[in-house]
């Protein structure tokens, strides 16, 4: 019970100060899981990023009922998912009431956030590359997840937009190269 | 004229339709934002382009997940509050379905290393992804030095001071929070 009631904390503190949407929000969740909680490990996030790829829907609520369900099975899930929406929604429900002058607000606040939405999204950026290019306990960095990552590079610049092919691609390879030289 | 289309356009339509885009989008919010506009401002005019131009703004602006917010106030500039929440059950239920079923089979098969090494290399995609959207903002909003500074600020903070990450947020939500108070009073007392 503790650990649902600390998962739902997580959660709501997650969304109310979450600025930025899934990018900007998973230094927080990496923050909030592995190091303060301890809920769930390294490997286990990396995993968690792969699985909200992979489903259709936003990404921030798919990395919520993935992290729920990792901890706390279904009813994990239903908590992580409601708390994900519902600070959203009272806030949003409170902008509408005060409409006639909150578009000014609203873009003094997306140029005030500007820098930290961009200081998040390069912390963001180092926690996936020290969790996947130097994993714990070796001391040289992964040759795997480098070739990966610039064939996600190439893709990227390519094709411009991310989409499933290049992420079940991208999961194919790795199983191929351990196949074939060895993790 | 307007009045027939609008009550044509049931809630159960604004389910079905957010059912639906949520189901066949991959990628997160901002994939949806093109289906979205094609259909409610360019098809169907249930939002006008102010309306909607306000509407990614507030998204943008409010915490929370993006497609969410979205979702909030498409249904509330259709419908009101009532639209509101079916817009946001019919954006987070595919999601949390799929979520379920899929999820649980992964963390069945999570043991097993080839689930494992799988789901490390679909992990790469989002770092390259990732460095893609930093560099298009970055070279959008680095043109200030305002902003370049407020970023090493940042940065450094969490870095170099080890700060926790949701005490360095809430420092700048409290400067944000002045800022847009010093606004209301300038705007209310002229």
């Amino acid at each position: 019970m503790i650990v649902l009631l600390t998962l739902a904390k997580v959660f709501f503190l997650i969304t109310l100060l979450g600025f930025g949407g899934a990018n900007g929000v998973l230094p927080l969740l990496h923050e909030q899981l592995v190091h303060v909680t301890k809920f769930i490990s390294e490997e286990q996030f990396v995993g968690l990023v792969g699985v909200s790829q992979l489903t259709p829907g936003p990404i921030l609520i798919n990395s919520a009922t993935y992290a729920g369900l990792t901890v706390y099975g279904i009813t994990g899930a239903t908590v992580t998912t409601i708390l994900v929406v519902l600070p959203s929604f009272f806030i949003l429900s409170g902008a509408m009431s005060l409409k006639h002058h909150s578009e000014a607000i609203f873009s003094t606040i997306r140029e005030g956030f500007r820098p930290l939405a961009l200081a998040l999204l390069g912390v963001g950026i180092l926690v996936l590359v020290s969790t996947v290019v130097f994993p714990e306990g070796s001391s040289y960095p992964s040759f795997k997840a480098i070739f990966l990552i610039t064939i996600g590079f190439f893709y990227i610049w390519v094709i411009k937009k991310p989409s499933l092919y290049l992420f079940i691609s991208l999961g194919c390879l790795s199983i191929t190269w351990d196949f074939f030289i060895g993790s | 004229m307007e009045e027939i289309e609008k009550k044509a356009f049931s809630l159960k339509t604004l389910f079905t339709n957010f059912f639906s885009i949520s189901m066949f989008t991959l990628g997160g919010g901002y994939s949806m934002l093109l289906p979205l506009y094609e259909f409610y401002v360019k098809e169907k005019k249930l939002i006008s382009q102010e309306d909607w131009d306000e509407a990614i703004i507030i998204s943008q602006s409010s915490p929370g997940a993006f497609a969410v917010n979205l979702a909030y106030l498409v249904g509330y500039y259709t419908h009101g509050i009532w639209g509101a929440i079916i817009a946001i059950i019919g954006m987070v239920l595919p999601s949390f379905l799929s979520m379920l079923t899929l999820g649980s089979l992964m963390i069945y098969f999570f043991d097993g290393s080839t689930m494992k090494t799988f789901l490390f290399g679909v992990a790469c995609g989002p770092v390259a992804y990732y460095v893609d959207a930093f560099y298009r903002s970055a070279v959008k909003a680095f043109k200030e030095i305002k902003v370049i500074l407020a970023f090493m600020l940042f940065i450094v903070l969490i870095y170099y001071f080890k700060l926790p990450i949701l005490s360095v947020i809430s420092i700048a939500l409290a400067t944000v929070l002045v800022q847009v108070i010093l606004l209301f009073f300038k705007t209310k007392f002229k």
